[in-house]
């Protein structure tokens, strides 16, 4: 597991640094084609190290509590709830909107300051073309178990919530 | 003791993979690309001038730090319709000395006008006037090199603009007045050597519905005057919507009546698509214009 994982960091690390001196070297050679296809190999590398990451923990969790004495059952809980504790708190951390609870307290007419108290500073703030629509928030991430892409939108006008779409988690 | 050790190592663990969970390609914090693309059909004399284009493609980047009371934007508009070439809109560089009062150098945009000059603001395709002068648009000026000083509450909003037109003062002024929900109401004055406009305007909401009434007087320095009249109606519902106006121009005695329906739909908030027939008499000609138009935002 740990040379799987040196590995694909070494890869990725490579990946990273010919895509870098790439761009510094000669920003004009390449093409789109080559882009998106670094891009595509760069998001693959990511996805497994996400993968490996949750083994990783669950591994270094065992071997955390291997030493202490208890029944095999009790360990194995014990290893579960170490690791949905760390990936609940690093889920906290990095994406707070990902709490179905938080966006249960959202309410038609609340400006946007109270949204981002609530859920924090969203992905992307954009202008909408929609005529009763001024700006969207878009809250968008992984979640850190599964690495499942979700998305959550706050839509305002005139300075106030409009309407909501709470993400899938 | 040795249990709390590992769990600390691996929580700083997952504070390490963390920061891998959630790489992405930033810009920066403080600089945001956006613009427009807007394609548009338009038959503007019965089957005799038909026209498919790329209509505008505007590209703006703001500059917003958000510690620094500095903020500057940029915007370059390719307008297939006026010159077919680049041209810079809105180029400023604000300082906001509070929430409330700010100064603004640059290329800035006119203060009058319900209509804007940005296909994204309009609830229809056409301006009120007619498309022969001035691209239909009835105000006095568009983008303007000056310096401008805005003071804008929930309330009211007052603006002073001044720049130069061929060496002597041109200014705007802005009075207007936000007070009520779903309300607001403008007044604009503006004198150049070239001209002299007046331009109030009042808009109001009410659940799905906006009117909007808006008058234009412009005296030019050549002697001949420009009045129009324009009332419009705006009903939502959901993503559709449909606008019903009517404008009366009145540009050196020759009379110039416009009534629009536009039936419109938003597909996404980055997409959104209208049609349009307007009923047109200039001088005793009557004609009929049509238009599909097709916005995609980023």
């Amino acid at each position: 597991m740990k040379t799987d994982t040196k590995s694909i960091l070494y890869a990725a690390t490579c990946v990273a640094a010919l895509f870098g001196s790439a761009l510094s070297a000669n920003a004009a050679d390449v093409s789109r084609e080559e882009f998106e296809a670094l891009s595509q190999r760069v998001e693959e590398l990511e996805t497994a190290l996400r993968i490996d990451k949750n083994a990783q923990v669950e591994e270094i969790a065992t071997e955390a509590v291997a030493s202490i004495p208890m029944s095999k059952e009790e360990k194995s809980t014990l290893i579960e709830n170490v690791v949905t504790t760390i990936q609940a708190r690093e889920e906290a951390a990095n994406f707070p909107w990902m709490d179905l609870a938080k966006w249960e307290m959202l309410k038609k007419g609340m400006s946007p300051e109270a949204v981002v108290a609530i859920l924090g500073e969203p992905t992307l703030n954009e202008p909408s073309l929609h005529k009763r629509i001024d700006t969207v928030y878009t809250y968008q991430g992984r979640r850190v178990a599964t690495a499942k892409r979700t998305e959550g939108i706050v839509r305002f006008y005139k300075g106030k919530l409009a309407e909501f779409e709470a993400p899938e988690l | 003791m040795k249990l709390q050790k590992e769990i600390v190592s691996l929580v700083a663990g997952a504070a390490f993979f963390g920061s891998v969970a959630n790489a992405e390609i930033p810009l920066t914090d403080d600089l945001s690309a956006y613009g427009y693309i807007d394609m548009s059909y338009t038959d503007a004399n019965q089957d005799t001038e038909l026209n498919g284009s790329v209509a505008e493609f505007e590209l703006g980047f703001s500059f917003t730090p958000v510690e620094s009371p500095y903020s500057a934007v940029a915007e370059i508009s390719y307008d297939y319709s006026d010159t077919g070439t680049a041209s810079f809109e809105t180029v400023t560089v604000t300082y906001a000395a509070s929430d409330e009062l700010s100064f603004t150098v640059g290329n800035i945009l006119s203060y009058q006008g319900f209509e804007t000059f940005d296909a994204t603001g309009l609830y229809q395709f056409s301006a009120q006037g007619d498309g022969g002068f001035q691209g239909g648009y009835v105000y006095s000026a568009a983008y303007a090199f000056g310096g401008s000083v805005d003071y804008v509450t929930d309330e009211f909003a007052a603006g002073f603009w001044a720049g130069e037109t061929d060496g002597d003062l041109s200014y705007e002024v802005l009075l207007a007045f936000t007070g009520v929900e779903g309300l607001t109401a403008k007044l604009i004055y503006a004198d150049d050597p070239g001209y002299e406009t007046i331009n109030p305007w009042v808009s109001y909401e009410i659940d799905a519905l906006t009117f909007a009434v808006e008058y234009v007087n412009s005296d030019y320095d050549d002697g001949s005057e420009l009045e129009s009249y324009m009332a419009l109606v705006y009903y939502s519902f959901g993503d559709a919507g449909i606008t019903l106006r009517y404008s009366d121009v009145d540009y050196d005695g020759v009379d110039f009546d416009k009534f629009t329906i536009s039936p419109s739909y938003a597909f996404s908030d980055n997409l959104f698509g209208l049609l349009e027939v307007s009923l047109v008499e200039l001088g005793g000609d009557s004609n009929t214009e049509l238009a599909a138009e097709l916005i995609f935002s980023f």
